[in-house]
């Protein structure tokens, strides 16, 4: 039996190799994959432009109805650029719990199940391909509104140095939500609602219309503690407004939510996989 | 040693029963009623390297499920399998970089890029080596002919071409051991033949196992040596396919669409008030074509005809020959016997053996 064609790993590092050349090659098939979505994408973006269009020109009536030039902190050049860098994240979040449902749903999942990767870090790199077109994409075409209602930014090079780190984050705690619900199709056909509630959650309490300083005591303090804060409020302030305190303390609180997160996805995906092995999907 | 050895493996599901209305469904949250499906029986067989096995039996037979135990997705209930000396579902992972598997009905082709870059992923989640495997590829894509569909994006392709690529994808990494569930499923004729000449060539070449399910009998004919039949998760037949043609796979249905009326064919006996084709064929001096012959008329209605030929009496040329000497043939097809009547006819041998040995 000729077994040449396939190298065995040898060692811990060349595994660990073969592991990040597989899931870059995932990830750079996603990615390529989403490209042929990009005009889907851009119309995106252009709803991005009329949301942000609309509420920068709330807050510029709010400002001048108050005589104010600054609110909690803000200017009203903070407050659009804040509002482009949330709806950015905001709305560049693929479909991945109908994805997974679908899978699950359809048995593609037991398919997936027999080649040597794994099940999570493949949907993972998939879910990151599909991310970062979405991500870029909303960038470029917020930024450019930015520009033309507020002008140039207010960025610091610390915020602009950690907005990427404190994004990738927040995308790998959508991540681990969207994924572990999208596995409860095993026992629920209601995936896409809870993936509906969730998003809401995020928007409102994550601060995609302002950012959290805004809201009244006690729902501000309430909100900042929530896990939600971390995905949006969380990297749009650290661009806008860049604090070493603020930016270690959001780093532990992704941490922990990706860490617990982490685990819930772990008892989810495992009691799944019973299900699969036992049931048949 | 074998390179799948199956012990009693067997597979029992337990769903849980919902009943109607709300007081059903109160009823089945606070005391659930479990139903127990046995998908699979206690079943034995074993597979030599290099063999071509055809898995055959009707829908709901058991056979897709057996292929997920096989392949390590799926629990069994009870019982014993090794596919390359490997316990599938204790080591699947190990398992997986050995055997290809194939669902006739899902795709691994990514939807909107080229199968170039499918095959290029799958080479990094196979661990390939870079060289090896483009020599590889160019060989799979010259012997699938799929030169010229690699850069189209896969849902442009026909089924028929997708299929090609999905089978060439599946042994970029050289599996010992390639698992096929119902893979010409929903293709025409032509690309079915396609497939079944491959799948004939690749194990010439490559001598590569072929483990087959399909409810096709023409998969088991053209493609593979030895057959099992599977009927409600029961073995009921492990035999050579050259034993299935000629005791379960004879007979041949052609349905043809005349010039002529039917009718214009068929002679009816008095005594009996039987039709039979009433044609001259080349080599018989004879004028009727009686049962005895091993032609049947199975209906005949306008310019519709549909005969059943026991080849093993009959061959089906001379037949159509004839049929054409009397009337334009519009039409014309051929086809095997459906999965249900093979197994009623194995049951009925089976019954007959039994009383005989009885």
């Amino acid at each position: 039996m000729d077994t040449t064609i396939w190298r065995p790993g040898r060692g811990a590092w060349r595994k660990v190799s073969l592991s990040l050349q597989k899931y870059g090659a995932v990830m750079r098939v996603s990615i390529a994959n989403n490209l042929a979505y990009v005009m889907e994408v851009f119309f995106r973006a252009l709803l991005l432009v009329v949301l942000v269009f609309i509420l920068s020109q709330l807050w510029r009536a709010t400002f001048s109805s108050r005589g104010a030039t600054v609110l909690s902190g803000f200017s009203i050049n903070d407050m659009v650029w804040y509002l482009v860098a949330a709806e950015t994240i905001a709305m560049s979040l693929p479909a991945l719990t109908r994805r997974i449902d679908q899978e699950v749903r359809s048995g593609q999942l037991a398919y997936l199940l027999g080649r040597p990767s794994s099940y999570i870090f493949y949907n993972f790199a998939q879910y990151l391909g599909e991310r970062l077109v979405r991500l870029t994409i909303n960038a470029v075409v917020g930024s450019i509104l930015a520009l033309i209602v507020v002008g140039l930014p207010h960025f610091t090079w610390m915020g602009i140095l950690a907005w990427p780190l404190v994004t990738f984050l927040a995308l790998c705690i959508d991540f681990v939500a969207y994924f572990s619900i999208g596995l409860l199709a095993f026992w629920t056909e209601e995936t896409a609602s809870f993936a509906l509630i969730f998003s809401r959650l995020t928007l409102v309490l994550g601060g995609v219309l302002a950012p959290l300083e805004i809201f009244p005591e006690p729902l501000r303090s309430i909100a900042q503690a929530l896990p939600f804060s971390t995905i949006l409020y969380g990297p749009s302030r650290t661009l806008v407004h860049f604090e070493l305190d603020r930016f270690v303390l959001l780093l532990w609180q992704q941490l922990i939510t990706l860490a617990v997160g982490g685990l819930i996805l772990l008892a989810v995906y495992r009691v799944a996989i019973r299900r699969v092995n036992i049931n048949g999907g | 040693m074998s390179i799948i050895e199956v012990e009693a493996l067997a597979k029992t599901f337990r769903t849980r029963e919902r009943a109607a209305g709300l007081a059903g469904s109160l009823r089945s949250f606070v005391a659930p009623r479990y139903r127990e499906r046995e998908a699979v029986k206690p079943i034995s067989f074993s597979l030599e390297p290099g063999e071509l096995l055809a898995f055959i039996g009707p829908n709901g037979a058991g056979k897709s499920t057996t292929i997920k135990m096989l392949t390590g997705i799926l629990y069994p209930t009870s019982g014993k399998a090794r596919v390359l000396g490997l316990v599938p579902w204790q080591q699947r992972h190990r398992l997986s970089f050995r055997i290809a598997s194939v669902y006739g009905q899902k795709s691994q082709l990514w939807y909107h890029l080229p199968p170039q870059d499918t095959f290029d992923l799958l080479a990094r989640i196979y661990e390939l080596d870079m060289r090896e495997y483009r020599k590889r590829r160019d060989f799979l894509v010259e012997v699938f002919d799929i030169g010229d569909y690699m850069r189209t994006p896969a849902r442009k392709l026909s089924l028929g071409e997708r299929m090609r690529c999905e089978l060439a994808a599946a042994l970029l990494h050289k599996p010992s051991v390639i698992f096929l569930d119902e893979p010409t499923i929903g293709l025409d004729v032509i690309a079915k033949q396609r497939i079944r000449d491959l799948l004939g060539h690749l194990h010439a070449e490559e001598g590569v196992t072929v483990f087959l399910t399909s409810h096709d009998a023409g998969d088991i004919e053209q493609v593979c040596r030895r057959a099992i039949v599977i009927n409600h998760g029961d073995i009921i037949l492990d035999a050579p396919v050259a034993k299935l043609k000629r005791d379960y796979l004879k007979v041949k249905t052609i349905d043809l669409l005349l010039e002529e009326p039917a009718q214009a064919l068929l002679k009816i006996d008095s005594q009996t008030g039987r039709q039979y084709l009433s044609v001259q064929l080349p080599t018989s001096i004879h004028e009727e074509l009686l049962d005895t012959e091993g032609v049947q008329v199975l209906k005949a209605k306008g310019h519709g005809l549909k005969l059943a030929i026991d080849t093993s009496r009959t061959p089906l040329e001379p037949v159509i020959a004839a049929v054409m000497q009397h009337s334009h043939i519009l039409d014309m097809t051929i086809s095997d016997p459906p999965m249900e009547e093979i197994i009623a006819t194995i049951y009925r041998q089976e019954g007959r053996e039994g009383t005989q040995q009885g």
